[in-house]
This record gives structure tokens, sequence and C-alpha cells, in this order.
């Protein structure tokens, strides 16, 4: 049987979890490795160094995915816990990622991935664009 | 205070010297050094309220991870992810900022979490870090203490409110703002535990002391707190403390042989009472520890009292051989469980963890004679004087309240003749009874000789009375059997250096 490259099994697992952005990644490790974390967006955006609209997208992104609980909010804070997924797919997936990330070779695969996926989504948001601007004209 | 009102810590030994514990909801604050057991304390804290009184918990950290948290707590053998899963506990990981927000909010998350988890407990990792928090909007380490204070005053009270018993660890830092935050933690807290790490004889040594508690009482001073893996934290109080629970002194009239040799108790007025205290001083190679292991093996077998060897100088293994060379079988005692023998290098000797052992063995054994062998090594190992006379003085009290029989072995260093009975340690007024073992010098060859100096409450006799070591152990020789051509009545000042042999006409039954 041939061998499948870690790059092919890498686009599998993050299909199967839905996970199309570094930033998604990053604001999803920082929930998972503090288990259960008592923080504004802002606090998070600052931790990780990202920018508080993309980490506040972020965790919008990962709740409706289910990958986190999210408490009422209390001026702007909220408890944020992980949730691991009851879909074996998406559990499979995410524990492989999550295995991956463990080494720093497995991170770099990872986030080239991810890069790959977010340009491709940029482009295709480009000629989703320019089909638009068509159409109108 | 009745007991309900105190909360135990849970850890070991830390409640004896808390008389029973904490009050409940009283604010906590553990400070020290890096590397002193903040983190560990609070964190065992949690996991005792948790696992033995099923008081949930939540533990708040700032720098470290959870996942460290974790991970450190397994080595102690405390399986916080369980906890977790079953909801009685809850790591949550924060900033300073936000826990300063969330304590003046009147909707708080965390007291609201707390709430739902009927937590009881919290632990609150590094409040010193609430220094640089942004105090409404100005900087704490700007607008400086006293607005850490009023920070530190808001979280405390947040806490209480929610009937919540908080413990909040302080690091200890050298900084100006560091010793003015430190100061008005200190006035804020309830209940303030000290953590200090230091090195003697370039060995690191961990104590506790507890600097306030309001609301009730505690053993004062400082005491040794150990760390190890698998099992947590362990607090050995101060050995010099007297025991509170045991101030009433107990005495018995009850006389016993000491060694079974007739001639040793007549000596000493008809045999040593129950309770009493012996110092046996002699030179080395006199034949102490002989005379320890048959007052151990007549206590076994005649009178059916358990002993207690301890030693600082040799291994079990070679005490065992060395009896068995002269016909006393203390395998056969140990193997029985009516001897037992505690060995401890002097080397690492913790003074408080020894005292502690010592405590625990006879506790376990029910133990009725002991031997101390010797303390000469005690001197050695604890090198302040202050600390081995408090150890001396509280193995005395313990052994005397037990009623137990206690020996102590003291190497004298004179060779020849005693002009002091303890020229480094002059405690022989404390003990009850006073044995000299000394080697004498006669013609050209040397001899052993016992006299009784001291006997509390006994018409001991002043004799000096020659003996030898054999199979059995010490025998006391008679007039008719001395080892030397004259009976030690034949001669003035065997104790001295220079002994004198009378004149024949003033003893002629040994002419």
């Amino acid at each position: 049987m041939p061998e499948v490259s870690l790059d092919l099994l890498v686009e599998g697992w993050l299909n199967t979890v839905q996970i199309d952005r570094i930033g998604d990644w990053d604001v999803l490790m920082f929930v998972y490795r503090n288990g259960v974390s008592l923080f504004s967006a802002e606090q998070i955006a600052l931790s990780l160094g990202h920018r508080k609209s993309d980490v506040g997208k972020a965790l919008d992104t990962l709740g409706d995915l289910g990958f986190l609980n999210r408490s009422r909010s209390s001026r702007g804070i909220r408890i944020y816990r992980f949730v691991k997924p009851q879909n074996p797919a998406q559990h499979e997936g995410i524990t492989q990622l999550l295995k991956l990330s463990e080494k720093r070779s497995g991170r770099l695969v990872l986030a080239n991935s991810l890069r790959k996926r977010e340009l491709s989504m940029q482009v295709h948001g480009v000629f989703q664009k320019a089909e638009a601007k068509e159409k109108e004209s | 205070m009745a007991e309900e009102d105190l909360i135990q810590t849970g850890i070991n030994g830390f409640d004896n010297i808390l008389l029973g514990g904490i009050p409940r909801r009283n604010t906590i604050l553990v400070q020290g050094g890096p590397g002193t057991g903040k983190t560990v304390l609070g964190l065992e804290f949690i996991y005792r309220g948790i696992t033995e009184f099923n008081e949930p918990g939540i533990i708040v950290v700032f720098e470290s991870s959870p996942d460290k948290l974790i991970r450190d707590a397994a080595k102690f053998g405390w399986d916080f992810r369980k906890l977790q899963d079953q909801n009685k506990l809850q790591i949550i990981f924060t900033s300073p900022q936000v826990l300063e927000q969330e304590m003046r909010s009147p909707d708080s998350l965390l007291v609201e979490t707390a709430a739902e988890m009927g937590a009881q407990r919290i632990f609150v990792d590094g409040v010193g870090l609430l220094r640089n928090s942004p105090a409404h909007g100005v900087p704490v380490i700007v607008s400086g203490a006293a607005s850490y204070r009023d920070t530190l005053q808001q979280l405390m009270e947040g806490l209480n409110r929610e009937n919540l018993t908080a413990m909040l660890s302080q690091e200890i830092g050298l900084l100006r703002e560091s010793l003015e935050s430190q100061e008005a933690a200190l006035f804020l807290a309830d209940t303030v535990i000290q953590l200090n790490r230091s090195l003697r004889n370039r060995r690191s040594h961990r104590s506790i002391e507890v600097v306030k508690s309001r609301g009730h009482d505690y053993e004062e001073g400082e005491h040794t707190l150990t760390i190890t893996d698998g099992c947590g934290l362990e607090v050995f109080r101060r050995v010099q403390a007297p025991l509170r629970l045991n101030l009433a002194q107990p005495s018995s009239m009850a006389r016993r042989s000491v060694i079974g040799v007739e001639a040793l108790d007549t000596l000493i007025g008809g045999g040593i009472f129950d309770g009493s205290t012996t110092m046996v001083v002699g030179v080395s190679g006199v034949g102490k520890t002989v005379l320890g292991t048959q007052l151990l093996r007549e206590g076994a077998l005649q009178q059916g009292k358990r002993g207690l060897l301890i030693s600082l100088d040799e291994h079990p293994a070679q005490i065992v051989r060395n009896a068995n060379m002269i016909g006393l079988d203390l395998q056969e005692q140990i193997d029985a469980g009516t001897i037992h023998i505690l060995f401890e290098s002097p080397q690492e000797l913790d003074v408080d963890v020894h005292f502690a052992t010592i405590v625990r063995t006879i506790e376990k054994y029910d133990i009725q004679r002991m031997v101390i062998d010797g303390m000469t090594s005690y001197s050695t190992a604890l090198t302040e004087k202050g600390v081995y006379r408090d150890f001396f003085h509280a193995i005395v009290a313990y052994s005397k309240h037990r009623l137990m029989t206690t020996f102590f072995n003291y190497e004298n260093p004179e060779f020849l003749g005693i002009s002091s009975y303890m020229p480094d340690f002059p405690v022989s007024s404390i003990v009850d009874n006073l044995i000299l073992l000394s080697l004498v010098e006669l013609n050209n060859s040397i001899h052993r000789s016992l006299t009784v100096v001291k006997s509390r409450g006994s018409k001991h006799l002043f004799e000096s009375r020659e003996y030898v070591i054999g199979q059995g152990g010490i025998r006391l020789l008679s007039e008719d059997d001395s080892a030397v051509s004259l009976p030690f009545t034949r001669y003035s000042s065997v104790l001295s250096r220079a002994p004198t042999r009378h004149a024949a006409q003033e003893h002629p039954a040994h002419e």
C-alpha cells in the first residue's frame, strides 16, 4: 500500500475538524491547554499576539464547531472550557492534530497546511468578489 | 472552638500545629521565597479538602499552566484530572487583571462557578501579581502599595462573601514595592503562614511557621516541612515545644531489674523505676552498647516489655552481629517484634523528623524500653547546641510521659579517669540515674569498672565494681572472682588516673 504523506493526512484531519485559520488553531490550543480559562477576548489576543477581532472570530468559530463552551459574558469576560467533540471522526481528527502539535516538526507541518488553506480561502474570496462584480456590471 | 468551625488542611502533621485546623472563612496567606513549597501547600489544601473532607475546591492560576499543575500534582499521587471530571475541582487559568475585575463585578463568573459546584475552598496562586494589575485604570505598580492593598482586600472580601475559605500564595521579593505589598497582605490576611528554605550543613532545609492566625491558638515557632514524591507535604513539630496535651507527668513505684544481673540491681538500689531515665557515661569500647542490648533483651524476654534501640553510629546488621558474638541473640527478638532497631545516618539528620520517627515507632510498637546509642553522635549531627539540648529535653519528657525506661549512652572523651560526667553537654542533672563505665589501669592491664553515681529515689551504693564482657554480656565480678590478682576493694581512687593499692593489713581476707 502506498504511504500517505503527512501533509495529506493533516489536510484530511483539518477537513474533518473544519479549522481553516492559524488564528483559530492558536485559540483552540490556548483553550485546550488551559482546560478552563477565565478571560476576555482582548486578554487572549494579548497572550497570543493576535488581533482582538481575529480572536473574537476564532472564539465564535470554535464555539459553533462545538470545541468550546462559553459562559455568559461578565463585562466581556467569559469562562471558556475545551470540549472534546462527540463525533468520532472529529474526535479522531482533533486527537491526531493535538498529538501532531506536541512536536515542533508537527507544528510546522500543521502551520504550513493552515497557511495554504488561508491562502486558498483568500484567493477563493477574491474570485467570488470578482464574480459578483461581473454579475453586477 | 468547635471542630466544625475549623477547616482542616489535611496536610500530614500540619493540623496538629494548628491545634485542629484554621477557623472557616479565614483568609490564609502563604508566603515564601521561590522553591519553598507555596504552590504544593495550596494544591494539597485543595486536594485533601476534596478527598478527605468532601469539600470541592477551585484553583486559580496566573502563571503556571494548568497542565503543568496537573502533572506536578500527579507526582504526589493526586489525580486532579479525575477530580475535575467529577466536578469537584476546577483549575481556572486567568490573568491578575481579569481576576481583579472579576472581584469588583457583582455578577462574578468565578463566584458563580464556585456556587454551582459547591466549592468551599479556593487557592489563588501568586496574588503578588495583582501588584501589576491596573486598579481602577491605574497600574498598581504606579499607584503604590495602597492600591494593591485595596485590590487584595476586594479579593479577600469577595471570596469571603461566598463562604469560601481562601488560601492565597504570595512570593516574597526584595524590591521596595514587593516589601510594601507583603506588609499589606500580612495585615489583611487572617492567617499568615511563612515558608522558608535554608541551607543547613550544605543540606536544604524547609520550614513552616504560623505567623498569625485569628480566632484560634496554634503551635508557635518554626517547624520542619518536607515535600516527598508520592506523599506530598509533611510538617514535623519542632522538638523543643512541650506537648500541650501531655502536660501531666505520671510516675511509677514499680522497680525492675536492669539487665537481669542481681549485683547491678543491688548497686542501683534495687532495680530501676519504670519511667526513669539513665545516662550511661563511658569511653568508647567500654561496653555501653552491650549494656543497652542487655537492657532491651531483659525487658523483652523477662518483663514482656518491647524495646527500641536507636543508633546513629552502627547499622542494625552490625549491631546484631556484635551482640551475637557475645551470645546475645537480638535477631530472634527482632523477628518476634519485641525489639526494634532504628538507624539513621547522622549526616542527613533532621532533628524534627528524627524525633517524629522515634515517637511514631514508639507508639506503633508500644515500646517500653529504649536505648539511645549514643548522644555523642547527636552532638556532631546537630551542630546547634540549643537544638541538641532541646532534642534531649523533648525525648526525656516524652519517655517519662509514657513511663518508659530509657537509657542514653554518652561517650566520655577521657580514657582513664573521669573529671567531668559530660564535659560538652552538661545535662546529667536532668536524668534520674547516672552510671559510669570506666577503664581502670591496674599494674599493666586495663580493667572495666561500673559505678552508679546517681539514682534518684533509691539508696544506691557508691561502689565501683569490676565487670567483664563475655558470653551473655556484662557480668559483675564478685570479690572472689576478680580478674586481677586483687579485687577493686584493695585499691583506693580506682576512678582516678592513679589508683593506689592499700596496705595488706587493711584487708586481711585477701592476703
